[in-house]
């Protein structure tokens, strides 16, 4: 399940955008810059492996939760705007996982306030392990 | 404490290929004929046993070849047989009489394969 969200930062850091966090992380939000995403997991569900020879394949299925803070007194399309240039984009190209967006929505965040910009990823993909076997040992 | 034990899938090797069997089915039924008697009732002219079918199944992941197990049906129009070990149990002789390869856009090809073989069914030696 961590290994998918840290796929997921590391392809938006690579592919240019910044202040990118997951849910995980303990930084308070005034250290986290003006725009910054957090990544979260709704669901993970691994189903039963495939086997072969030398690799166990571990198909999964998960639910993410991708959160853009806007800063203090941005506009509704500026936050669209943001995220469809550093964010969509480059989930729109992702490889290495079958993701799709199923929802969007927009609110204030009462907590810190400021606008959010929460989207649901469905993503899909195979998790590949080394199987030791006795020739391998 | 009861055990637990892991249950994965089992390998078994037909010429070239290797499937990782999910799903292993073997049956094997005996024919016969039948003739009334005056009095009635029936009896049993003739009886024996028909060959044995095995149906495998199971998934396959191949980045490269997704459909590489089609191939196996190249050998249904020859006189080729495989000698298959199951769990313990031999199967001599087979011949495959059928190939079903499945994509069903969830990455994986679901293979099915049919075999069925007329000799005798032993168990794998313990030594």
């Amino acid at each position: 399940m961590i290994d998918v969200i840290n796929t997921i930062k590391q392809n938006l850091i690579e592919s240019g955008a910044e202040n990118i966090y997951t849910a995980f992380d303990t930084l308070p939000v005034s250290s986290k810059g003006k725009f910054f995403t957090v990544i979260g997991v709704k669901n993970f569900e691994c189903s039963k492996p495939v086997f072969s020879q030398f690799i166990t394949y571990i198909p999964f299925k998960t639910e993410l939760e991708i959160k853009v803070i806007a800063p203090e007194s941005t506009s509704m399309e500026t936050l669209c705007q943001y995220y469809n240039e550093n964010i969509g984009n480059i989930l729109d190209n992702m490889t290495g996982m079958s993701i799709h967006i199923s929802d969007i929505s927009i609110k204030q965040d009462k907590n810190i306030c400021r606008l959010l910009l929460n989207v649901s990823v469905h993503a899909e993909g195979i998790r590949k392990i080394n199987r030791q076997t006795e020739e391998n040992l | 404490m009861n055990e637990l034990y892991k249950r994965e899938a089992f390998p078994v090797t037909i010429g070239s290929m290797t499937l990782y069997c999910e799903n292993f089915k073997v049956s094997t039924i005996a024919q016969m004929t039948e003739q009334p008697t005056v009095t009635g009732l029936t009896a049993i002219t003739n009886r024996f046993k028909k060959c044995s079918k095995l149906v495998l199944s199971g998934r396959v992941y191949d980045e490269d070849q997704p459909l590489r197990f089609v191939t196996v049906s190249n050998n249904m129009g020859n006189n080729d047989t495989y000698n298959i070990n199951y769990r313990g149990i031999n199967f001599y002789s087979c011949r495959i009489n059928g190939v079903i390869v499945e994509d069903k856009g969830d990455g994986f090809s679901y293979v099915t394969i049919t075999l069925s073989t007329s000799a005798f069914i032993y168990p794998t030696r313990e030594e």
